[in-house]
This record gives structure tokens, sequence and C-alpha cells, in this order.
């Protein structure tokens, strides 16, 4: 038989697949078919028939669904979603839900806080190190000519050059635009007229060329940049500077003396604006590059090293200029190797030796420098990338604590969204309020971070031991990407719950089917996994790095470095060096006093070996030491001895070190003897050998090192090295040691630093990066453990009943605790199992960059593990204990 | 037959002279454009309901529910002050192309 009403709701079925028809279009669709129908039957047709033609007559459901979609589409634009009233709506219902539930409010804002905070200070630094020397309005177009060499001294990659190079270059090609020198000498004594003999130390000195200010864009406060730097003893200061030595006057025209140089009073023809701290060239006051002949003549091999920039012209090759530019290296440097070495050009480069120039872009010295002399240590671009993945890890615990919560918490929603969606919101609709809060939740993070980053920040540069360029607020860029990160982090941390809210059925809701934070539970469970998962590999990372550091800088060294005062340029003493080191000794603090010519850390020169009846030579590292040079650094000794006062031939005596030995290949190296062009046909018998020690970059392997007797009575540069016993005292051993120099030295300058502080700053990097993970790796564990005990919180309000009735049939505390905490034993075990393979793989990539490499122990993974299970333990079982403890009569009395 | 796409492209047209004469109701519009057209524009009924919502979401008609004690509720669509101006608009577009056609009725075939 056939039923009309019930073959009508079937065709009405097959609009309600579609989601372009709402109820009304159903409605109205419904209407036409019994009208028409109605018709067809007054004109004779049978129920049946009637039914049949209105719908052919109808036509195509599906074709039909596809033009009212393209509407519907169309339709979906800003203004019908978003009603100017509803925003108003949306704002109100947010706060109110705020205020509502405040606790978790509270804990939300304060984690997505830390964490935008720990990203924008990373971020701060991250774009800080990029953005070095950009600051220059040519820096596209500015290279720096580095030197490779190779030659019997050594072989090496200098930052600097050769002083004609600049003005050659400037006259060959006309590729180049302009060229500067830059030049660094290190510390002068300088004082201005009123001060009279009193001398300020400065290191902060550049000579350059008055060209400078053409490459380079420092701005000149005062005086003329085409001229400031052109006549000799010309001197720029920078405003500090100027402020240091002149206060309010007017700096320009006063006069400057410096201590070595008495020939005449240097003059102050400009003032430069501070150098920004993303410069790779840092200044306190430049002088003019013509103050001294020397540095102006036509010697290559015998000049300065200069540090030479060159500007090229806008469509310059700088690679095709980088191949011609050899052909200076023949032209001009070629005749200087032929008269030094005694070669020609051809033997010499058949011996090995090699000279070269090569262009690097002045944006890339900063991170990419490879090259020794660096005008400032310079970053390195892989620990760049730690950072930026440690700031996106931390940035993304914070967000998924967002979202956890808010999808736990949707049952709390649930009855508004259900009222919402019966008196007409459309899912868009309810999309953008969840949207709409989730941003102002996030811009108010964003606002309290901002004010967080901009308070802490020196705690930040301290940690990372450097300043930045500028902060959030030092531009409107800053301000404006704070903006941005507060609208991306709140749709990020939106988006899932606003899916999962707007997809409540009003049904449900009304019907009471709907279970109360039970809903996408394994979304949760996955991101508090990766939450614990991401913690973890921080954790563990940061304690292979301490390890590898502490490894690296302390017990791997194969000396001692601490307690360690090096005295520069002896050689100032003349002939007074015997008696200033014995007069050093007087003092009880100090044990041993050395004189060395290079030390651990710095650049050694190379000579070349040939044992007694063999015709192969060995080029190994070089140093020139006295006889306590062993005790002072702390050398261990695997066979012979050292230098001695008691033995005369020492002079003709090598100590080499194991790596030296195993290239010789000797079984018993004591007593074997060598020659080596250094000593003009004498034998020089090795005495003992050296366990092996770190005395160049511990990211190289250790290479074969010769020492040989520093002549007594010499007075070489090198350095002095004294050992001081004891850390008391420490301040008054060191004036000591000055005022005995300032006796033996006839008043020059003293210059010193403790050894370990100088080493350390080689490492810079690397002791930097281990103190940020340290510093972030607690705040994701903190940040985690936030989100982990709001969810637990919410999720024992929510079970508060069934907690009751337990307890009423005679549940334990331990059951009960059990209970609650089974759960999250379980993620946290997942988290550790996925954490140790990644870790595994992070830390050993990281790993590479050193060639003594600790072993990572199996204990260091399960103490990681240990401590983040404690943390989370202490964290939940405040909560656990508190619902287990509480009387059930509470939470049962409500009904 | 009136083919498919000239059809489609007068249907607004249409509707919106429909209801120029008066508010009216999907079914009863549909009824109309037939009658008018003496079955030689061929509709499936179907897709005059997405034309009629873009048109209101154009704005150049209104829609309002009309509930009535003895008849079923009927959605009734009536025209907007923006909607008789586009009527206006339109046809003058169709008075230029039917003018056109009417020139070209006229040319002889040249030889």
């Amino acid at each position: 038989m056939f039923d009309l009403e019930k073959e009508i709701k079937q065709w009405l079925k097959s609009f309600r697949k579609h989601r372009a028809f709402d109820h009304g279009s159903v409605r109205e669709m419904e209407l036409h078919l019994r009208d028409h129908i109605e018709d067809l039957m007054a004109s004779g047709h049978s129920e049946q028939e009637a039914f049949k033609l209105a719908v052919a007559e109808f036509g195509d459901i599906n074709s039909m669904a596809g033009e009212e979609f393209l509407n519907l589409k169309r339709k979906t634009t800003w203004r019908s979603v978003i009603h100017a009233a509803m925003v108003k709506n949306y704002y109100f219902t947010a706060i109110r839900h705020f205020l509502r539930h405040r606790n978790y409010f509270l804990i939300n804002l304060s984690g997505l806080t830390i964490g935008m905070a720990c990203f924008i200070m990373i971020s701060l630094y991250v774009v800080n190190e990029l953005s070095y020397d950009r600051f220059h309005s040519n820096v596209n177009n500015i290279y720096r000519v580095n030197t490779k060499f190779t030659n019997p001294n050594g072989a090496g990659d200098r930052a600097v050059s050769h002083s004609p190079l600049a003005r050659t270059m400037l006259n060959t090609y006309p590729e180049v635009e302009s060229a500067t020198r830059v030049l660094r000498i290190g510390t002068l004594r300088i004082g201005t007229i009123d001060s009279g003999r009193e001398h300020y130390s400065e290191d902060g000195i550049l000579y350059t060329d008055s060209s400078f200010f053409d490459v380079f864009d420092f701005k000149l406060v005062k005086g003329d940049p085409k001229t400031a730097l052109v006549k000799p003893a010309s001197l720029v200061l920078t405003e500090t500077y100027a402020k240091k030595y002149f206060g309010d006057e007017d700096p320009i025209g006063k006069q400057i003396a410096v201590e070595d140089d008495n020939r005449f009073f240097y003059v102050v023809t400009g003032v430069v604006a501070d150098v920004p701290a993303n410069s790779h060239i840092q200044f306190d006051m430049l002088i003019s590059l013509s103050t001294s002949e020397l540095w102006n003549d036509d010697r290559w091999i015998a000049s300065s090293g200069v540090h030479t920039y060159l500007e090229l012209r806008r469509d310059a090759d700088a690679k095709a200029l980088e191949k011609k530019m050899q052909d200076v290296v023949y032209k001009y440097l070629g005749p200087e190797i032929e008269h030094y070495s005694g070669l020609t050009m051809a033997q010499w480069e058949k011996a090995g030796g090699y000279t070269g120039y090569y262009l690097i872009a002045l944006k890339n010295i900063h991170l990419y420098s490879t090259s020794t002399e660096e005008l400032e240590p310079g970053g390195r671009i892989s620990y760049l990338v730690i950072y930026a993945l440690v700031a996106l890890i931390i940035l993304f615990i914070a967000i998924f604590n967002f979202v956890n919560m808010a999808t736990a918490q949707s049952a709390l929603r649930a009855k508004e969204v259900g009222v919402r969606k019966v008196v007409g919101s459309t899912r868009g609709g309810l999309v953008f309020q969840f949207l709409l809060e989730s941003v102002i939740v996030s811009l108010l993070a964003a606002i309290v971070a901002g004010i967080l980053v901009t308070l802490l920040s020196p705690m930040f540069t301290g940690l990372l031991g450097k300043q930045l360029a500028f902060g959030i607020a030092s531009h409107y860029v800053g301000l404006l990407s704070l903006l941005t990160l507060a609208v991306v982090v709140g749709l990020l941390a939106g988006a899932y719950p606003a899916f999962v809210l707007s997809a409540i059925l009003p049904i449900d809701v009304l019907k009471g089917t709907l279970h109360k934070g039970t809903r996408a539970g394994w979304v949760r469970n996955f991101l508090v996994v990766a939450q614990f998962t991401a913690s973890m590999v921080i954790i563990i990372g940061t304690m292979v790095v301490y390890q590898q550091l502490d490894f690296m800088l302390t017990r791997n060294l194969g000396f001692n470095k601490d307690n360690i005062l090096v005295i520069q340029r002896p050689d100032v003493l003349k002939e007074g060096q015997e008696t200033f080191k014995n007069g050093l000794l007087a003092n009880p603090n100090i044990s041993v006093v050395a004189h060395s010519n290079t030390l651990p850390g710095k650049a050694y020169p190379e000579r070349s070996y040939r044992p007694k009846d063999h015709d192969e030579s060995f080029v190994f590292k070089f140093n020139h030491v006295s006889h306590t040079f062993r005790d002072v650094m702390g050398l261990e000794m695997v066979t012979g001895r050292f230098f001695s006062k008691e033995h005369r031939l020492d002079s003709n005596a090598v100590v080499i070190n194991e790596a030296a030995a195993k290239a010789f290949g000797f079984e018993n190296p004591i007593g074997q003897q060598l020659t080596s062009p250094w000593h003009q046909g004498e034998f020089l018998t090795i005495i003992g050998v050296v366990k092996d020690f770190n005395f160049e970059s511990l990211h190289k392997p250790i290479a074969p090192i010769a020492m040989e007797l520093m002549p007594e009575n010499s007075n070489q540069g090198g350095f002095i090295t004294v050992r001081i016993g004891s850390d008391e005292n420490m301040r008054k051993t060191v004036q000591y040691i000055e005022s005995t120099w300032a006796r033996h030295s006839n008043g020059k300058l003293f210059e010193a630093f403790f050894f370990d502080n100088d080493y350390e700053k080689l490492y810079q990097s690397e002791i930097a990066t281990g103190k940020v993970l340290v510093v972030f790796a607690s705040l994701s564990i903190f940040i985690a453990c936030l989100g982990l005990v709001a969810l637990l919180a919410y999720t024992v309000a929510l079970r508060k009943k069934e907690i009751g009735v337990r307890k009423i049939l005679g549940a334990g505390m331990g059951s009960l605790v059990n209970l609650l905490s089974a759960d999250v034993a379980k993620l946290i075990t997942i988290a550790a199992l996925v954490a140790w393979p990644l870790a595994y793989l992070g830390t050993r990539y990281w790993l590479q960059n050193f060639v003594d490499q600790i072993e990572i122990k199996a204990w260091l993974y399960l103490s990681a593990t240990g401590v983040v299970v404690l943390i989370c333990g202490v964290a939940v079982s405040f909560q656990v204990v508190k619902a287990a403890m509480e009387n059930p009569v509470h939470s049962l009395r409500q009904e | 037959m009136i083919p498919k796409n000239l059809t489609a492209a007068s249907t607004k047209l249409i509707i919106l002279g429909i209801l120029r004469q008066g508010n009216s109701y999907g079914y009863l519009i549909i009824k109309k454009i037939k009658e008018l057209s003496g079955g030689k524009m061929k509709y499936s009924d179907g897709m005059l309901y997405p034309v009629l919502h873009n048109l209101e979401k154009e704005g150049l008609i209104q829609s309002e529910w009309v509930m009535q004690d003895d008849a079923r509720p009927r959605k009734y669509y009536a025209i907007t002050e923006n909607g008789k101006k586009e009527l206006v608009a339109e046809r003058e577009h169709w008075v230029h192309v039917n003018s056109v056609l009417e020139a070209i009725w006229q040319l002889k075939p040249t030889k």
C-alpha cells in the first residue's frame, strides 16, 4: 500500500544528507512538494502518480544541493557569521566564563604566559643573531677578504688579510666601489690633557681607513664622515666614550694622549653613535690608520694583518671577483714569498705552500665564519637551530595545556552550545565564538609575557653572556609580532576546542547523554604524552650537554686551567724577565711561574722534524716552554721526563705528546734523535712523552705537538703563566703581581687575564647553550606539570561523587590514589618510551660536534625520567590525596 | 524548447518580475513561470530554490514565513527596493540585447 507520508519523509531525508540545506529550506521543499501533489491529485492523478510526477519535476537533489552549497559558501562571509551584537555577547560570555572558573582560567593563563615569555625571549635572541650586520644599508654588497694559507709555519684560515690588499683591490678591479681596513691591536693606555698622568686602559680601539664610513653605516653624530679619519692621529669616539672622557663638553677638537705614542696628541674629530650589539665590528673609539706609516707601506707579508672590507658595485659578481683576485697573490705576494722562502713560486707551491684569498659576505660573518682572528667571537648557526626548536617545543607545550583544558571542560560549555544552537546559532558562529575566547586569553597572556620579557631580559642576557640589540618594545615591529604571535597562538590553541565544542549536538545536551569530560579523550591523552615526551627529551638533552661540557672543560682537558693568571707581553720587560719571575715567587701564594710562547686554546706555529736515519719529515705543532711549564699546566708524563734545570743539554731536547709519538711510530720514543731545520744539523733528543692534552680546539682531534725548552733569559713574547695557590687571597695575590710588574716594567701596561675565563670564552656558545637549556628545560617541565595538575583537578572534581561513593563502600586511601593516578602513570610511561629513542638520536646528533664524546649511559635516561616522574608525582599527589581524603559527606550531600 | 543556459540567464529577471506583481511563494512562482512560458521554459522545480535563496542573500528580495490557520505555512518572498532597481537595470540590459537582435533580423544577406 502506498504511504504518502512515509514516501515524503524518505524524500526529505535525501535533503538532510546535504549540509547545504538548513531546517527552513527543507521545510520549504516539503511544502512545495505537498502543494504540487495536491494540485496534481486535483487534476485527477492518484496519490502515487502525483507523488512520482512531483518528485520527477522537482529534479535532481544533488545538483540542487550543489547550487545551494555555492550559495552557502558565498553566504559564509565574515559579516554573516559575525554580527556586531553577537561579538559583544561572545566577549561577555567569555569574560563571565573566565570569572566563573577562575582557577582553571588562571592556570591556563599562566601556563600560556610562561610559554609565550620563553618563546619571545628565545626568539628575540635568535632574531638578534640573525640580524647581525644587517643594519648596514649596503649589507648585500659588502664582503670581507679572508686568507687561507699553508706554509711551514702552519696552515690556517684567517679573518685578516695583508695590509696593501684593500688599496690594490680598489685600484685594480672596477667592481670594487670602496674598500676599508680595520686593525685591532689590543689595549692602549689613554688619557686626556686634564686627567694628567691618569690613564685609562682601553681595548675597544680599532684603527680604520677614512673610507670606514663609506662602507659601513655607523652613524656619525658629530663631525664629517668624509674627513674625520683622514689625518693621522684623528680619533672618533662613541657617544658613551665621549661622555666618559669629556662629560657634557663638546669633544670635537679635544686632545687625547696615547701612552705608547708620544709623538703627538690625538685629536677628536668625530662622535659616532654607539655601536649596535648586533654588529660584528665592535668599538669604543676609532683611530685613523694613517697614524702610522707602518700600516701604509707596500710590504705585504711583513704587514700587520688587517680586516679588509670591500664594498662591491651593485651589479658586481662576487664569485667572479673572488676568482680574478687570485692574480693579486701572484703579482704582489709572489715576489715577497720568493724573497722570504728563497724558492721560486713554483717550487714553493710544489712544497705545499699556498696562499689564497676568499670573500665572505658581511651578513654571514657572524654565524658562518670559520676563520681565526675574528674581531668578535661569532655565533653558531647549529646552536640557533637548537634554540629555535626549544622555543617552539615550549610554546607547543603551553598550547597543548590550553587545548587539553578547553576540551576537558567541554561539558561546562555543552548547555550553552546546545541553547545557542537551538536558538539558531550556526556552527561557524560557534567556532568563531570559541576562537575569539582563546584569542582573548592569548592576548592577555601575550601582554603579561611581553612585560615579563622586558623585566627579565637582563637576567636572560646575563645567562647568554651577551647583549641584545633590541627588545620587544624597541620597535613597532616587535609589538606587531607580539600581536601576531598572540593571534596565531590563540587560533592554534582554540582551533581544536572550537571544533569539538561546536560539534556538540543540542539533542545530546538536552537528553543528558553527553559524556562529561570524556569526549575526545584520546586526543587529550595524546597531547599529554606529547608534552611529557618533549619535556623529557629536553631534560635528557640538557643533561647530556652539561655532562659533555663538564667532560670537555675539566676532566678531558689534560691540563688544569684553574687558578692560573696569564700575563701578556712579557717582552716589554726586556732583560728583566727572570728577576720579575723571581720577584713573583717571593709571594707564598704563588707556587710556580712559567713562560711559554703560546697556550692551550691559542694559535700554534709548526715545526718539522725528521727522525735520524729516516727520510720522512713530520710537521708538528710547536711550543717553546720554560721548564716549569709542566708544573703550571699540570701536564702528565707518560714516559721520560720534562725539561729540567739540572740537565744542561736540555736546550737540545724535545718533549712530545702521545699523538706525536704515534705519528713517528716509535716503540720507545725516549732517546730517539731528531733533526729539524731550526737546529741546523744538530741532533735533538726526545726526553719525554706527555699525555695528550687538548692544546687546540676541543672540536678537533688532538694533534701531535713538540715542545722545546725556551732559552734562558730570552725576551721572547708569549705568555708568563702564574699558578696561584689558593682561591683565598686571590685579589691580594693579583695586586702583588701587578705591583711587581710595575716595579720591573718601567710603568708599562699590565695586561693579564685568568686562564680559565679566557679559555672558556672559546666555548662561550657551548656554555651559554648549556645554561639556557637548563633554565628552559625546567620551565618546560613546569608548564607541562601545570597543565597536568589542572587537568587532574578537573577530572577529580568531576569524579567527586564517584570517589565519595567508593569511600562509603569501603575503598581505602591507597586504592583511591591508585584509581586517580593510574592514567597519569600510564601516560608518563608511554612518554618515556617515546622520549628515549628521540633523545638518543638528538643527543647523538649534537655530540657529533665533538671529537671526544661522553658515553651516554642508561642511568642518564633513567634519572631524567625519574626527575619527570618525581615532579609529576609531587604535583599530582597533592590533588589526588586531597580528593581521597575528602569527607564523602561533602560530595554526596548536594542532592 | 528554450535551451538551458538561456533559461538560467533569464531566471533572475523572471523571478524579480513576478515578485514585482506581488508577494509569492516558491510553488506559486514556478507555476506562474510555467504558465507564462507556455511550458516552453523547462525547469526542474528544485533549481528555483537556490536562485531564490541567492537573491535573498544579495538583498534583492526578502522572505517571511506566513502562518495561516486554515492553510499550510508558506515562505513568502517579496521584492525589495534594491530588487526593484536591479529589475530596471536588468530590463535595460535585455531591451538592449533585444534591440541588437531586432537589428540583426533586419539585416539582409549581402551577395
